[in-house]
């Protein structure tokens, strides 16, 4: 009995450090579920820069930055109404955004500009749009989206050199590169392409 | 007094070849519930997919993908019962890129998908919610 008994803890303590080894090996930490340091908010305000008119009576579009733990700068699309910075809820009022990891962040120093374009889909009487924006400590002095086929568009710089432009529709990002002009003279081009153009 | 001998060897031996066998087990058994759990984020030179943040069941949540191994252009898209919901480019090779699911509306997370690219390092492929239940 006391045997049985021995082998059975045995089987169970051996079974656990099977599982034990196999996590540690397969998985260091579960990261997924732990927000990165380079995309959380550091000390520095978060700032709403540049915003672009909204679709009828919505809220505008706005940009707003921060620069994260690790130094990044960051960038964040959202929407913006009475100096509230945030995104709509289901009864489409705006919800303020609280801060957390959300921006798209890059490494100023290696880059001196952080930009995307975002892809948004319809939603309820909410069309389609394509958002072009980013920000830069560098000081830009324009921002220009060359749409294909179509007149080159400025977008006026706001705080942390941000900027922001809005197109109607979903638009493939190859279609509305930009052309970011920093203080130093330099012109950074974004063809949205793979190894070409990009900065 | 051999048939003794023998008699208790044999148990010692056997219960010795059950716990590696318990022990392999175990880890093989560990090391399928860890991939499966990774499977909606993994690092594939670059880390990326489908983040769930805080929890997996507050609508909120992501597409990334980070910077590295020389990428110049990486996509993050997010899918909600198929559909195209929102997603983002990134130009550089410093820059991480990451769709947030509430800046895009209200979705169910467990309905969603990741869709994932990095010039020269994948290609464009899905994860899916660790809670899947598309």
């Amino acid at each position: 009995m006391r045997r049985a008994i021995a082998l059975l803890v045995l089987m169970i303590a051996a079974t656990g450090a099977g599982i034990a080894a196999a996590s540690t090996l397969v998985s260091g930490e579960e990261s997924f579920e732990q927000a990165p340091e380079h995309l959380l908010p550091g000390p520095a305000e978060l700032m709403i820069g540049a915003h672009a008119p909204g679709p009828r009576d919505a809220p505008e579009w706005a940009v707003r930055t921060y620069v994260g733990r690790t130094g990044l700068l960051c960038a964040e699309r959202g929407r913006l109404a009475a100096g509230i910075f945030g995104d709509l809820g289901r009864d489409g009022e705006l919800e303020p955004r609280p801060a957390g990891p959300t921006g798209t962040c890059g490494d100023t120093g290696r880059e001196p500009v952080v930009a995307g374009v975002e892809r948004i889909a319809a939603q309820g009487d909410a069309p389609a749009s394509t958002i072009v924006f980013g920000a830069s400590l560098s000081r830009p002095t324009g921002a220009t989206v060359l749409p294909a086929g179509g007149e080159p568009v400025d977008l006026p710089i706001g705080a942390r050199g941000s900027f922001i432009a809005v197109f109607d529709g979903l638009r493939e990002p190859q279609s509305l590169p930009l052309e970011v002009t920093l203080a130093d003279g330099r012109t950074l081009r974004f063809a949205w392409t793979a190894g070409a153009g990009e900065p | 007094m051999r048939t003794t001998a023998r008699s208790r060897r044999v148990p010692a031996t056997a219960s010795l070849r059950f716990i590696v066998v318990v022990a392999l087990t175990g880890f093989l058994w560990g090391a399928a519930v860890k991939v499966a759990l990774a499977e909606h984020y993994h690092v594939a030179c670059v880390g990326h997919g489908f983040v769930h943040g805080d929890s997996t069941g507050d609508g909120s949540f992501f597409a990334r993908v980070e910077t590295g191994c020389g990428s110049t252009l990486r996509q993050c898209d997010l899918y909600t019962n198929g559909s195209f919901v929102g997603g983002m480019s990134v130009g550089g090779t410093s820059t991480t890129c990451n769709a947030w699911s509430r800046s895009f509306g209200n979705y169910s997370e467990c309905a969603s998908t990741a869709h994932d690219y990095a010039s020269g390092v994948f290609s464009n492929h899905v994860h899916k919610a660790h809670n899947w239940c598309g």
